[in-house]
């Protein structure tokens, strides 16, 4: 028998806060978190803005000096995340019986790479490979966030990450609500981090052209689904959640947030960088995920699009939307909160998500900065730049990567 | 292989290399002073593992410009204090 899967915890570190109170708060302020790149020389990049994560001192956050000497700033990032996510949850991974039910799906598509490339100057200014630091060979890759998180708290069960660039959250949850549905684990740390707001990550993104060159005032260069959006603004930070097996979060006792109802996965298989024109693969995905939550278009209550902030790809994914949720198209309504932060590659769907949890416990959608004229003409109900109260009883979540990904989730408010 | 090409200053200034050292576990490791001793393991009671060590012995590589290698024996923080005082005067 399939189990069903349950939010039980959510923690956050990202532009705007370093837990999830501050976080929400100051994105219902409707303040812009996109600021100018100050924090190294950047004049020879031309991307001038980005989302980041300000004043982080891993001290305050009470993370170990073994963690911190062996980690990029990425991992530091992920377990202050978890560890909120953990107390959220009321969960005591070393408290929970046997520790190879706890499991750990992580979305990461830079690594430490930060880390890596400081190391690398290290040893071309020196010109001698022994200047190289004993933790590059475990602080740079994809895995090494798991891998220390999971060592930090004793989860043992099934762990995984996943390098599929701005939908690597949503494939990280997707395997957590699969591994609870079919009883390979209780609970799943799962989520996504990206930190790559340093010259090398930054010089990669700009080399795709996904990256808004903008000189224009920093608050406004993010401009998803709008008509004058001149491209993505990178985000760094982590969001994870606490996803559990029913009957465990019931049997213990703890508060459920909401359901996750199924999700939906396409290729476009067109091209490597830019997302396919025809929104028939996208809209596909999305009836997939209405297919496996077993939901009708109608029930959609609100909608959380990738938002690139492209102007071709924003009309494909509007496209896409009225494609697949056909006359319903009007009924929901669409944000994308992440105008304010800028967009956290794999970190995005589950900040994403953390936006639509607080706006179904709040009953209030957080605003879609800088969409002044929608990209195309629709029926879809966009919020505007101010929060939307509303009852939020489900919510469909919205990815879309390089190589062509497109992902769609469904999560639903939990009622007893 | 042992090398120490330049007079360091930390060292000749207070001459207690064995002080030197034990300020890089207190302050960079974050170890508590008292626990550190001759006989005490730096695996298993200074919980200093296999990569800690390398960063260890890395630190002292560019702090005193002393390298000491990973292959000799080097279980106890005493024999660490010999190999380097060893290495200081040669």
């Amino acid at each position: 028998m399939q189990k069903r899967v349950v939010i039980t915890g959510q923690g956050i570190v990202a532009p705007g806060g370093q837990n999830v109170h501050d976080f929400w708060n100051n994105i219902l302020s409707g303040q812009s978190q996109i600021k100018p790149i100050t924090r190294f020389p950047a004049a020879e990049i031309p991307v001038a803005v980005a989302g980041m994560v300000e004043d982080f001192d891993p001290l305050k956050h009470a993370i170990s000096r073994q963690f911190r000497a062996q980690t990029d700033v990425v991992s530091q990032y992920a377990f202050v995340a978890t560890k909120e996510a953990l107390l959220d949850a009321a969960l005591d991974p070393k408290n929970m019986g046997d520790p190879h039910l706890i499991g750990f799906q992580f979305g990461n598509n830079m690594g430490g790479s930060e880390f890596g490339e400081k190391e690398l100057a290290k040893m071309y200014t020196a010109k001698d490979p022994g200047a190289i630091g004993p933790y590059q060979a475990i602080a740079w890759f994809y895995a090494a966030t798991q891998g220390q998180i999971t060592i930090s708290y004793d989860m043992r069960g099934y762990g995984k990450t996943f390098v599929t660039e701005c939908v690597a959250s949503f494939d990280a949850l997707n395997a957590g609500y699969r591994l609870i549905r079919n009883g390979v684990l209780n609970i799943s740390l799962c989520g996504g981090g990206e930190a790559g707001i340093a010259p090398y990550g930054l010089v990669c993104y700009h080399a795709s052209g996904w990256l808004s060159t903008s000189d224009g005032p920093p608050e406004s260069v993010y401009r998803p689904l709008d008509r004058k959006a001149t491209g993505m603004v990178m985000a760094e930070g982590s969001a994870m959640v606490v996803l559990e097996d029913l009957e465990h979060a019931q049997a213990r006792g703890t508060r459920i947030l909401a359901e996750v109802l199924g999700f939906g996965a396409t290729m476009d298989a067109s091209h490597m960088m830019k997302p396919s024109t025809d929104p028939g693969h996208y809209a596909r995905a999305i009836r997939e995920a209405l297919a496996s939550a077993r939901l009708s278009e109608e029930e959609i209550d609100l909608v959380s699009p990738a938002g690139l902030g492209n102007v071709e790809y924003d009309r494909s994914e509007i496209e896409a939307l009225m494609l697949a949720l056909g006359p319903a198209a009007g009924r929901p309504f669409v944000s994308v909160p992440k105008s304010a932060t800028g967009h956290g590659i794999a970190a995005a769907g589950a900040i994403d998500l953390v936006f639509a949890l607080k706006a179904m416990q709040q009953e209030i959608i957080a605003p879609t900065l800088n969409l002044e004229e929608p990209v195309i003409q629709s029926p879809l109900r966009f919020v505007g730049q101010k929060p939307q109260p509303a009852q939020v009883r489900t919510a469909l979540l919205l990815g879309r990567g390089m190589g062509g990904a497109n992902r769609a989730m469904i999560i639903r408010r939990w009622e007893p | 292989m042992i090398t120490n090409k330049d007079t360091n200053k930390e060292i000749t200034e207070n001459k207690n290399a064995e002080a030197a050292l034990r300020s890089i576990l207190v302050e960079q490791f974050e170890i508590a002073d008292d626990l550190i001793k001759p006989e005490t393991s730096l695996e298993e009671d200074l919980g200093l593992d296999s990569l800690q060590q390398v960063e260890l012995l890395d630190t002292i590589k560019k702090k005193f410009n002393i390298f000491i290698s990973r292959r000799e024996e080097l279980k106890t923080y005493g024999q660490l204090v010999n190999k380097f005082i060893l290495a200081y005067q040669g």
